[in-house]
């Protein structure tokens, strides 16, 4: 009889220890195998988070005459770790007529100066997203009618409410808005939508064309027309999101790379405080997964150890008596393997199944959580006091875009690492076994 | 003719207690020994060293006058010997056939059948026979080696009067029929008169007692 | 011979046995430990990490119900101002961290013999090149252009309110006029009318991150002056600086939370607030980075609990999988206790015994494992462990837990093999 028989017979027929060895080491790799998805997947959170930190960069190239056009930006958004999510701008002045070329009226009234020239003129601010300008974000601006400026759109403008009251114009009018240093430009624009500031302006130091009243918003292509005189969208700022605020320095190097630019008119500069913020609490947060992990791997190795050991120990009597009737060492140990490796084969197989049910159950809980996580803000309550919130962005219902699964990869490493530590382990376990005199043995256990 | 042979053999456990001294016998083919001894006197001990189950501390065990540690202990216990235990020490989950063919040499059915074992006891699990039958299991497969020396450590130890002598007959049989070389540890003085050498073992010396003439 | 006795002579005797079982035993407990206290660092980590997000209400005069009144600058609100007493009780609301309000106003600065401090890049313009735009600030640490990121403190402490007339200035201006921490200056609103001169003390030196020429802060008058020119003051040095002028007040005050979990709570304690006439008053919530990060950082949080919830649970499921064979291995043992007289209640005991003695050493051993583990992650990896604390609560857990679970599992490990009459044991084991 050979050792393959052998190892098979004492599989079926000790089915109790056969089914103990092979339950715990099911119960070890399915431990393995989902400690390892949901270490991805929270390391995927981490990086989602560092994501929706919105890290990004801004170019300014105001210095550069010829701005920056849609051929640079294509390079830009086609550097590694620029996540696609970009916005334009442009500033300059313009001076406000209505589409019979008559001059509008701007407030002059608490203005430091009214420079020359500036007599009926604002600053125009050029944005491919005007919700998210500065002014609408941190100045207190909100659109009150119509709608904001989007990529997309050309000739439109927003203009102040008071402004629009005062010159007689609604949404749906056409206005001319004209270059105030190159009079040549100058672009029709529909009225879109009307704005109105939350907060007072300090005054102090302000000229005329910059006191909200007489501000507007257009979008890139009247900007580009109005400022270089180009059809296509030629902008002097943009601010490029990326993915992963790590990689800033790379990237903007990177952009600098880029020919045809005189990089160094233009200034870029990193935004990413929000990251610097939590840097140190994510960190953390990937490290005590990273040291459960480990914990874990230890433990299961551990308890693994022992437990192989004491199944070999345990079969000390028949391997003395094998040995007394003249089996080799090296049968008796191959035959131990063979069980092992049966059962250890058995254990994997199954353990991507109830794994993945494992696994599945977590990324179930994950959606349930998500959804219940969203806030809605009172919006008044009783006091009187007028809760608000600071921007109008529509919030959508974030569904979680963690999935919790099992990689081919971590099921190969850890089919390679289960069969050779556990075959490993078996050996080790009979060296001193073996090593007995086969009298001591059979002493022992009589 | 002499098959096995002690040569100044020496044992102690630990280096301290000297069981066996200055051991120098022949063992014959065709003969039964029965060794022995009061309890503690090292009866298992040489039983063991004949065996390559462990080695002596001085002197040599040679066989067909090669040194056994140089044939290679393993070797030598898969070649030429064949034990018998006094608690049997079968391989529980393994039918009595199937613990037959552990030594594989000859077909596990004759020699079972010969043993006395019935068919339907051969496909038993063995933790499920009696004694007896344990015991008759245990000589089987060591026949089943067709090995030239039989070792039997207290054979009978756990039986009944009748099963013990029937087991003694089959050890009888195997050295005058089958000719073998059968060595005995026993406690028991009948089994002990049925030996064609006695082998008695005091202090750690050996005293060849009685010599019957082989064949009776 | 007594219960007591033949545990310990197991355990003695047996020792090898018992080496094994402290060892799983040892292992799940530190693993559980450790668990327990990776979860409770995961808690303060999720808290400050919501909290890092900057989440702020900012409370500001409505100047929609108040009344108007006008002058040569035009026209302006009458409505009031927030007051320190206001302040400070809304502060005073658990779960706020810091606030901040600011009084902007320009200073000219000068040294201690009363020379101008230029400006970094002066037009040549001596009264105008001596102004600073100045923030007279309740805690600077918490205005927008150092939360921001803008402006990053270089050297020093940010002013609060423990400092009464402390300066923070650009390094570039320290250096342009030999300026350092410890050093004083002189400060004026307007040095053509009567207002009062301040001694200023240099407590702190910033550095300018942010692009100060893009024109997307020109929403904000103060984006006429480079950053570099900026300074943030006291704000009781800004008041007494500013003592003959009747309209100070501070318009709006940032309020920030621990964490943004709690702002609903937080507001709405901040409403009940019975000495704000809340007529007055509006509050903004700025939470668009916490908004932008909540999903995922609530599925991390999720994940982290659910992957330490699941170990656990799997570790005590080994623990009473490997009881129940560890008992069954002892069988033949109990057909023989069995058959001399002893009771299966007392057999039962004796390895609940067994078990309980095994854990007198291995939980203390494995808390002082855990113990060295995390203080030596700690030394190691120092800022990012700092959070994680084995304490002596979760060493009760695992205690009480443990030895409960142990009982029930030794418990359910001798059901079937107790069930058996005594020869029915025996004769299997023959």
């Amino acid at each position: 009889m050979n050792f393959l028989k052998r190892a098979y017979l004492y599989l079926v027929r000790k089915k109790v220890k056969t089914l103990f060895l092979f339950i715990t080491l099911l119960i070890i790799a399915t431990m393995l195998l989902t400690c390892i998805s949901i270490q991805t997947a929270a390391n995927n959170g981490v990086v989602n988070i560092k994501k929706s930190l919105r890290s990004y960069f801004t170019i300014n190239a105001k210095q550069l005459p010829e701005g920056l056009n849609e051929k640079i930006l294509k390079n830009i958004l086609s550097i590694d770790g620029v996540n696609g999510e970009y916005i334009l701008r442009s500033y300059t002045k313009a001076i406000y007529l209505d589409n019979n070329k008559n001059l509008l009226k701007i407030k002059t009234e608490g203005a430091a100066t009214i420079p020359l020239g500036c007599e009926n003129a604002g600053k125009i601010i050029g944005s491919s997203n005007s919700e998210k300008d500065s002014y609408f974000i941190e100045g207190g601006f909100k659109v009150i009618e119509g709608n904001h400026i989007t990529l997309d759109q050309k000739n439109v403008i927003l203009l102040h409410r008071d402004f629009a009251y005062k010159n007689g114009i609604s949404l749906g009018d056409t206005i001319v808005i004209k270059n105030l240093e190159n009079p040549e430009l100058h672009v029709e624009v529909i009225v879109q939508g009307l704005f109105m500031n939350t907060r007072e302006q300090n005054v102090g130091m302000t000229p005329s064309y910059d006191l909200y009243e007489n501000v507007a918003f257009t979008d890139i292509v009247t900007s580009s027309k109005l400022i270089f005189g180009k059809l296509n969208n030629v902008f002097q700022y943009g601010d490029i999101y990326v993915d992963n605020p790590e990689q800033l320095d790379n990237i903007i190097n990177n952009v600098e790379a880029i020919s045809g630019v005189q990089w160094e008119k233009c200034i870029l500069t990193k935004y990413d405080q929000g990251y610097q913020n939590t840097k140190r609490a994510l960190e953390t947060l990937q490290n005590i997964v990273f040291a459960t992990m480990i914990v874990v791997m230890i433990v299961s190795f551990i308890i693994l150890v022992l437990i192989l050991t004491f199944s070999v120990r345990n079969r000390m009597h028949e391997i003395g008596v094998l040995l007394s009737i003249g089996m080799s060492k090296s049968a008796i140990v191959l035959q131990q393997l063979v069980e092992i490796f049966i059962i250890t084969v058995f254990a994997l197989v199954i353990s991507y199944m109830t794994s993945f049910l494992l696994a599945e159950q977590v990324g179930n809980s994950l959606l349930a959580k998500t959804t219940k996580e969203y806030r809605v803000v009172e919006q008044k309550n009783n006091n009187n006091a007028v809760i608000e919130k600071d921007s109008e962005l529509e919030k959508e219902v974030r569904m979680s875009h963690i999935e919790v699964t099992i990689s081919e990869l971590d099921y190969l490493v850890v089919w390679i690492v289960g069969m050779a530590l556990c075959s490993i382990t078996t050996v080790f376990a009979m060296i001193p076994i073996i090593k007995m005199k086969p009298k001591n043995i059979l002493s022992q256990m009589s | 003719m002499s098959i096995l042979e002690l040569k100044n053999v020496g044992y102690s456990y630990d280096n301290k207690r000297k069981v066996l001294k200055n051991i120098s016998i022949s063992l014959e083919i065709g003969k039964m020994y029965a060794v022995l001894g009061p309890s503690g006197c090292g009866k298992t001990t040489l039983l063991s060293l004949i065996g390559g189950l462990d080695s002596p501390n001085e002197g040599h065990i040679l066989i067909d006058d090669k040194n056994i540690e140089q044939i290679g202990l393993s070797y030598h216990r898969k070649r030429n010997i064949a034990f018998i235990f006094q608690s049997y020490n079968l391989i529980d989950y393994l039918t009595p056939k199937e613990n037959v063919a552990l030594t594989c040499k000859l077909p596990p059915e004759q020699v079972l059948q010969s043993v006395g074992l019935t068919e339907e006891e051969c496909k038993r699990n063995v933790l499920k026979l009696s004694g007896g039958q344990q015991q008759r299991v245990a000589i089987a497969r060591a026949l089943a080696a067709d090995a030239r020396v039989i070792l039997a450590d207290e054979p009978t130890g756990n039986l009944d009067e009748d099963t013990a002598v029937e087991i003694t007959d089959m050890l009888k049989a195997c050295a005058h029929e089958m000719n073998k070389c059968v060595v005995v540890v026993t406690h028991s003085v009948e089994l002990a008169k049925q030996a064609d050498v006695i082998l008695k073992l005091k202090k750690g010396e050996i005293q060849v007692l009685e010599q019957k003439e082989a064949g009776r | 011979m007594g219960l007591l006795k033949r545990a310990i002579l197991y355990i003695t005797r047996k020792w090898k046995k018992t080496v094994f079982i402290s060892g799983i035993l040892f292992s799940v407990s530190t693993l559980v430990l450790l668990g327990l206290a990776f979860l409770d660092a995961k808690e303060k980590e999720v808290v400050e990490l919501r909290g890092a997000t900057g989440v702020s209400f900012s409370v500001s005069r409505n100047t929609a119900t108040g009344g108007w009144g006008s002058d040569s600058n035009g026209s302006y609100s009458t409505q009031e101002y927030l007051t320190k007493e206001m302040m400070e009780a809304i502060s005073a609301v658990e779960g706020i961290k810091g606030y901040n309000s600011s009084i902007r106003t320009i200073l000219c600065l000068s040294d201690m013999e009363g020379k101008w401090l230029e400006q970094l890049q002066p037009t040549g313009h001596a009264m105008v090149d001596c102004q600073f735009y100045s923030y007279g600030c309740i805690n600077s640490e918490y205005d927008s252009l150092f939360l921001s990121g803008a402006l990053r403190m270089y050297k020093g402490k940010a002013v609060d309110t423990s400092i009464h007339n402390g300066i923070i200035i650009s390094k570039e201006i320290a250096n342009k006029h030999n300026l350092s921490i410890g050093d004083t200056i002189q400060a004026i609103n307007d040095p053509l009318s009567n207002d009062k001169t301040l001694v200023l003390q240099v407590v702190g030196l910033f550095e300018t991150v942010a692009d100060k020429t893009d024109e997307r802060n020109s929403y904000n008058e103060a984006s006429y002056y480079d950053y570099a020119n900026y300074a943030f003051i006291s704000e009781m040095a800004m008041r007494n600086l500013l003592e003959n002028y009747a309209d100070v007040g501070y318009a709006s005050a940032d309020f920030f939370v621990t964490d943004p979990e709690q702002l609903e709570t937080i507001i709405k304690k901040v409403q009940n607030i019975e000495n704000i006439n809340w007529k007055n008053f509006t509050i903004e919530i700025k939470d668009e980075v916490y908004e932008q990060v909540a999903g995922s950082v609530a599925d991390t949080d999720t994940l982290i609990f659910m992957f330490i919830l699941i170990i656990s649970g799997i570790s005590i499921v080994i623990i009473v999988l490997i009881l129940s064979i560890w008992i069954r291995n002892r069988k033949y043992e109990i057909g023989i206790f069995l058959a001399i007289g002893v009771s299966k209640r007392l057999i039962l005991l004796q390895y609940i015994l067994e078990m309980i003695l095994v854990s007198v050493w291995v939980y203390p051993l494995s808390y002082l494992f855990s113990l060295i583990a995390s203080r030596g992650a700690k030394s190691i990896l120092k800022n990012t462990f700092s959070s994680i604390i084995v304490t002596p609560q979760h060493f009760a857990i695992v205690v009480l837990t443990g030895t409960g679970l142990l009982i029930l599992a030794t418990v359910i490990a001798c059901i079937p093999v107790i069930r058996y009459k005594p020869k029915e044991i025996l004769s299997q084991m023959e």
